[in-house]
């Protein structure tokens, strides 16, 4: 479709109010409009960004990793993330408005537990599809080239050990267990004893 | 209200500015949503917690407000029994957490406890990593029976990874939508007040600004009472909307449409604490219909994961244009609605003047109060222009929080609790209020300063530069530290205060806290209160002035006793006297305690005399006593 849309067109093709898309212009997720001619216009190429954009923001990505995609990768990248994404997340099926009153609310906890585990893999995943463009004079590719990416993606330097968490249990004076996190439930469970088990051996002191 | 209201279930009411619409274009109404939830049984066990207390321990906060959190912390873990679980994760630019998930078992809190104590302050602030990895712990403790609920404690920006608010507030309310709340503590004036306003409301939680950094462990207290009072969770509003009414909710509640649902997010409610909420409703003009109905309904998880629900029905009539501005709109309501509304407008004025448009800032108060000039009351209108006046110039970033701090209770109905720093100068009681050093004062009508208008609590209030001739400079020296502003009596007598001299903290609100045993009636006396006890062995009317560093009493009394020594006081108007001391017996209810007693200069013996009062009770009365003086209930209480 080469035919110009005006502002209006794309709120109503897209679903989104005049604010929202203002809003992605002003933080770079979408070009401008073209105004050589008499109005500011747009095209096909600007709705096409907006259905990235809001596939993106449907798994969970912040808006500035979702610039640095946009403006970092092609599209055969980020559909190659977005199709590694979809086998990832269970939750993408339960999108916003799906909790209606009248039916339960999800089943506490382990629901919430799969979310952060997948909002926090899903970042990684992020990171690890997208390393092979990210080669960049001013973060050079060393042992540590992922880190660099990393860094970039999360726009700060001291992030790099964020990433890989790791659970620090005190057993008792110069004890410690150290746990990388997440881990499955089963394991969860073997850790929990193994904690209870140590506590117990050492006589808890600390 | 419905007088044959069930206690065990949630109760629902509602109330429209008016009753009709227009058929011929289209209205706007305003609706009131009032949700009371069941009284907990107070037989019954409560429901276990599971916490996770999320602590910021980068740089900036090393020292004081370092160990005040960890004092909070472990005081958390005091509070919380056998059946509870509690985590606690530390974060700097790095996550931690120093204590997993665990039932507060003896042992277990002890070893929270030595985890929480030593703990040092690091690098940076990498807020979305401690708080995802605190509710982490919190979901891996989680039954159905639990009221699960993430503390985050933070003194900065975060500056390490996610720190976009939209991010994190959709992250808190997927969260919690899954059964992790979040609650947000801000300390100091560095955080960003509007991002963790954000994450608390997605997340079901509460926002609280600590100003006061000693304050920090009652906060949490605040928080943990609240908690074990839910008798609500998960609470939504549901509106049936028909073809061609819209609705908008105030308040920043969380809301989704769904298909013709408008679902609004309470979170939790606490036991028989009524929680109103305000919509706009947006009606399209009649067609055929000569009604339009609304089906509201309210749904909660009560005791035991049982579901609590209650279901209304509004109608509002279509009439002709005329009619519908003829007929008489609730005035009360509309005063009710407006406080939500000029909160949710001084918000989005403040977000404004934070990123500079100070003119733009300014615009939305002068048009917000044009619209609702009307329904709102005079002291309202002087702090509205107050704000407004002060935007244009630029807000320093306390008064920042503090307006924030107080359109987000306006906004959620809560009450204002301001804490401040206590001190006994030289027998005085002198605390910090926003960089001022303020006398508190209940013996003097009048409260006194060099600036004309005074924000304090949610009003602007009216200063005096003297008082009997008496200056400022005048009570500094005397007082013997500098004092910007004497907090006198008609400003006072609005509170409740709770004075507090073992924990150097005084806490003032519109609603009352402490309610001890000991409560003793107050008399307001020409706008000084007085209170009736034993004097000696004599029942007297005295003066409760906590300006006064020493006691009195008249020489009559004070015949039957032995002076201990000899001391210096004065008296605006009267100026520096000598007096002898006493030691007095006091009594009040079954409460005995001494007195250091003086003697007034005759002619002021004379004048309290006349009233028909035997003598003033001083500062010292705090030394000894947690006080809570609840003027607006004319009663005091001791602990």
């Amino acid at each position: 479709m080469t035919e110009d849309l005006i502002l209006e067109d794309l709120v109503d093709q897209s679903g989104l109010s005049i604010r929202t898309l203002r809003y992605y212009m002003q933080e770079g997720l979408l070009p401008g409009p073209d105004t050589h001619g008499k109005y500011a216009s747009y095209s096909q190429y600007h709705l096409d960004r907006i259905t990235l954009i809001q596939r993106l923001k449907s798994i969970h990505l912040p808006l500035q990793q979702i610039r640095h995609l946009l403006n970092n990768m092609t599209m055969d990248e980020i559909n190659q993330l977005l199709s590694n994404q979809d086998r990832l997340s269970p939750f993408l099926n339960n999108t916003e408005g799906d909790v209606e009153m009248g039916s339960p609310l999800p089943a506490t906890g382990s629901n919430a537990l799969e979310y952060i585990r997948n909002l926090e893999a899903g970042w990684e995943q992020i990171q690890a599809v997208s390393e092979p463009i990210s080669i960049q004079p001013q973060f050079p590719m060393q042992s540590g080239s992922r880190r660099s990416l990393k860094t970039k993606l999360m726009g700060q330097s001291q992030t790099t050990s964020n990433l890989e968490t790791w659970k620090r249990i005190v057993i008792g004076e110069g004890i410690e267990l150290n746990i990388k996190e997440p881990q499955s439930a089963d394991e969860e469970a073997k850790i929990d004893k193994l904690i209870a088990y140590t506590r117990k051996l050492f006589g808890n002191q600390s | 209200m419905n007088k044959n209201k069930n206690n065990n279930k949630v109760d629902l009411q509602i109330l429209a500015d008016k009753p009709v619409v227009s058929s011929e274009k289209s209205s706007t109404r305003i609706l009131e949503i009032s949700v009371t939830p069941p009284e907990n049984d107070k037989q019954k066990e409560r429901a276990p917690l599971n916490l996770s207390l999320v602590l910021d321990r980068s740089g900036s906060m090393s020292g004081e407000k370092l160990h005040f959190a960890k004092q909070a912390a472990a005081h958390v873990v005091d509070l919380l029994g056998e059946k509870d679980r509690a985590s606690i994760t530390i974060y700097d630019n790095t996550v931690e957490t120093i204590f997993a998930s665990e039932f507060m078992t003896v042992e277990n809190k002890k070893e929270a406890k030595n985890q929480i104590h030593k703990t040092q302050s690091g690098g940076s602030t990498f807020l979305s990593g401690g708080w995802l990895k605190g509710c982490e712990e919190v979901a891996r403790g989680a039954t159905d029976s639990t009221i699960n609920r993430t503390l985050l404690l933070t003194d900065g920006l975060a500056n390490v990874g996610v720190r976009d608010p939209e991010e994190l507030a959709m992250h808190s309310r997927e969260i919690y939508l899954r059964g992790v709340a979040t609650s947000c503590f801000g300390v100091g004036l560095d955080y960003d007040e509007h991002l963790l306003e954000a994450m608390a409301n997605a997340g079901g939680g509460n926002f609280h600004f600590l100003e006061t950094i000693n304050a920090i462990p009652k906060e949490f207290e605040r928080e943990f009472e609240e908690l074990v009072n839910i008798s609500l969770r998960d609470t939504e509003i549901s509106l049936q909307l028909p073809m061609g009414v819209k609705a908008e909710v105030s308040g920043g509640y969380m809301a989704e449409l769904s298909k013709d649902h408008y679902n609004i997010s309470l979170g939790s409610l606490y036991s028989g604490k009524p929680k109103s909420i305000y919509l706009k409703l947006h009606i399209d003009k009649g067609l055929e219909n000569s009604e339009a109905n609304l089906i509201v309904t309210v749904r909660g998880k009560g005791d035991g994961d049982y579901l609590s629900e209650d279901k209304k029905t509004i109608t509002f009539k279509y009439v002709s244009c005329k009619e519908e501005k003829a007929a008489e709109p609730d005035h009360q309501l509309m005063e009710r609605f407006t406080v939500v509304e000029m909160a949710d407008k001084a918000d989005e004025a403040l977000k404004r003047e934070r990123a500079g448009d100070r003119v733009g800032a300014s615009q939305i108060m002068s048009r917000t109060m044009d619209e609702n000039r009307m329904n709102m009351s005079a002291p309202m209108i002087d702090k509205f222009q107050h704000m407004s006046s002060q935007m244009k110039t630029g807000l320093d970033e306390n008064t920042r929080k503090q307006y924030h701090q107080e359109e987000y209770t306006n906004k959620r109905g809560l009450n204002l609790i301001r804490d401040f720093k206590l001190q006994m100068v030289n027998g005085h009681l002198v605390t910090q209020i926003e960089g001022s050093s303020v006398l508190i004062d209940t013996g003097i009508p009048i409260s006194l300063g060099e600036i004309s208008q005074w924000h304090f609590l949610n009003e602007v209030h009216t200063l005096s530069p003297e008082y009997m001739g008496v200056t400022l400079d005048y009570i500094s020296k005397m007082v013997g530290t500098r004092v910007d502003i004497l907090l006198g009596a008609d400003i006072l007598k609005q509170l409740y205060v709770l004075i507090d001299l073992k924990e150097n903290r005084i806490t003032c609100s519109k609603q009352t806290f402490l309610k001890a045993e000991n409560k003793i009636p107050m008399i307001n006396f020409m706008g000084v209160p007085i209170a009736k006890l034993l004097v000696g062995e004599n029942e007297s009317e005295v003066f409760i002035d906590t300006g006064a560093k020493l006691s009195y009493v008249s020489h009559t009394i004070a015949a039957g006793y032995t002076p201990i020594g000899k001391e210096k006081d004065f008296y605006p108007g009267l100026g520096e006297f000598e007096t002898e001391i006493f030691r007095i017996p006091f009594q009040i209810g079954r409460i005995k305690f001494d007195l250091r007693c003086g003697i007034l200069p005759g002619l002021l013996e004379k004048a309290v005399l006349v009233t028909g009062k035997s003598g003033i009770v001083g500062s010292e009365l705090y030394q000894k006593f947690q006080v809570e003086l609840a003027f607006p209930e004319d009663v005091m209480y001791l602990k």
